[in-house]
């Protein structure tokens, strides 16, 4: 199912295992699961702007993209999107085309995702106990 | 949308941010140190929490779709919040940095910046760390200050001026003193402005502070003049003080008092506070400029409309921060920067100075990049009337028998 696009790595596991690491597994399927509900709006709202011919926007939805998917690990993905906002920049006239390669690179980095976590963990049973052990700021219910 | 859990711990903190990833990993990372979390998407989401609920920590995405998240700057201060701030943002380190010194200038505490992708080491760092608010902020004894104590002490005459040279940098030659005030406090010693200023600020005082120091500098400056009819003095303004439709008035009124041209008057202004509130600083400063006061546009290249408001407002001297003159030696993009910024002064007819110059090399560099005037250490720290007095003196008898 993992594949490579042009020859360049697609995706880093190692950003979302550092993510669980760091959370914890629950909070991390919940954060996945955000993104891939998001997904299909934002990916309606781009076209919409891309038709409308509005560089301005679509490049501060790509930024916004490039970041959410970077922080999972979606490399391609946020490459192609640092791309299209450095693209809209210029504010080019036909806008369309250039939203098909990372519409491509979209669909490969969400099957990925679907299939790295496939059901969306119920958010993070596990978490209140850790956030009483872990608190080492300003709790003083905790500590006195 | 409510991440708080139930319980509700001491801290609170806002997190705004367009994307869900981001939030929703700053939440958990805030829970993981016990933090209760609000998450906002959007700008006008963020005003109305931040209305309703007294954070202690703001982590703020700079680019929003709809609106930079600057923005919410205004609101924090209008709202009195004492919240500590946390940049995240996908732009370069620069961006962060001047956003911060924005904040700054509002009077708002920044605990650090975050690039994207946001890692979650970093910011748990970065929480853990977070300066308890209200005590450990960088204008230091603000927070101690009494109003009441610093009106006193204005009745009392403990605001007094000192003078910072500015010089030419090939000749190093004075053509102008920037005023600075200090609070002489029986109970707390000098304290700088960027202790008192800000309190002077909210409450009310600022007119009253402004109005002594201008009066005070202009005084102290008259017989200056007739040794050196070229200085000029320089005095800040505060942001509130662009809010104050009468002060043009007020201070042609000092002028005439004094028997100063107005030419001789620098009034100087940071970009940010020209943006607070656009229409009345655009009022007054165009009304000032008529009136043939001198505008200096301050801390030039470090905030947020820095050339909208050259193109839009009567600015007639550009302030270069000290920020890029500290560091020229050593990078060269802020050298880039600053022979940019030189140039583009000279397009606009503004003349243009130096902030910050500690070092030799640094004037000799700013020299060779086409700056004429410069101010720091380098060419004397603030003195007292008698300090200016005397270089004056001395520079009039060198001249005198050359």
């Amino acid at each position: 199912m993992k594949r490579r696009l042009g020859g360049t790595t697609t995706v880093d596991p190692s950003v979302l295992e550092a993510l669980e690491a760091a959370l914890g597994a629950g909070s991390a399927a919940e954060i996945v699961a955000a993104f891939l509900a998001d997904s299909p709006a934002r990916m309606e709202r781009m076209r919409t702007l891309a038709a409308r011919g509005a560089a301005n926007p679509l490049g501060r939805e790509a930024h916004a993209l490039a970041g959410s998917a970077a922080t999972l690990g979606l490399t391609a993905l946020a490459a192609g999107a640092r791309a299209l906002e450095a693209a809209m920049e210029a504010a080019p006239p036909d806008l369309p085309p250039l939203l098909s390669p990372l519409e491509e690179a979209a669909a490969v980095a969400l099957a990925w995702l679907q299939q790295r976590i496939p059901l969306p963990a119920p958010p993070a049973a596990h978490l209140p106990g850790n956030a009483r052990r872990a608190c080492s700021f300003a709790c003083p219910s905790d500590t006195g | 949308m409510a991440l708080a859990p139930e319980g509700g711990p001491a801290v609170r903190l806002l997190v705004v941010d367009d994307e869900a990833v981001p939030r929703l990993i700053v939440a958990r990372a805030a829970e993981t140190l016990g933090i209760a979390t609000d998450g906002v998407a959007t700008l006008t989401e963020a005003v109305a929490r931040v209305k309703a609920v007294d954070y202690d920590v703001v982590v703020l995405d700079l680019a929003l779709r709809e609106h930079d998240g600057i923005e919410l700057l205004r609101h924090l201060r209008e709202a009195g919040s004492q919240a500590v701030l946390v940049f995240v943002s996908g732009f370069d380190e620069r961006v962060r940095q001047a956003a911060a010194r924005l904040a700054g200038a509002l009077g708002l505490t920044v605990a650090g910046t975050l690039g994207k992708p946001l890692l979650v080491e970093p910011l748990v760092a970065l929480l853990r760390a977070l300066p308890e608010r209200g005590h450990s902020k960088p204008e230091g004894r603000e927070a101690d200050i009494d109003p009441a104590e610093l009106e006193a002490g204005i009745d009392a005459d403990q605001i007094s001026c000192l003078f910072q040279p500015k010089v030419t940098l090939r000749e190093r030659r004075l053509v102008g003193v920037e005023a600075l005030m200090r609070w002489q406090s029986p109970r707390l010693g000098v304290v700088l402005p960027d202790q008192f200023i800000p309190l002077a600020e909210r409450a009310a005082l600022i007119d009253r502070l402004t109005d002594r120091l201008i009066a005070e500098a202009l005084t102290q400056f008259r017989p200056w003049r007739s040794l050196r009819p070229d200085l000029t003095i320089a005095i800040n303004l505060s942001p509130v003080s662009l809010t104050d439709l009468s002060l043009p008035e007020r201070v042609s009124a000092m002028l005439a008092e004094t028997r100063l041209p107005a030419s001789a008057l620098v009034l100087e202004v940071t970009e940010g506070a020209v943006m607070e509130d656009y229409v009345a600083a655009a009022d007054i400063l165009t009304r000032l400029r008529i009136r043939g006061i001198r505008l200096s546009i301050d801390d030039f290249g470090t905030g947020h409309s820095s050339l909208l408001s050259l193109l839009r407002l009567p600015f007639s001297e550009l302030k270069i921060d000290q920020r890029f003159v500290r560091s020229c030696m050593q990078d060269p993009e802020a050298a880039k920067i600053i022979r940019a910024l030189i140039s583009l002064a000279w397009e606009l007819g503004l003349q243009v100075v130096a902030e910050g110059i500690e070092t030799e090399p640094v004037a000799e560099l700013l020299d060779r990049l086409g700056c004429m005037v410069g101010q720091g250490y380098l060419f004397g720290p603030p003195v007292s009337h008698t300090g200016i007095a005397e270089r004056l003196q001395q520079a009039a008898w060198a001249e005198g028998i050359s």
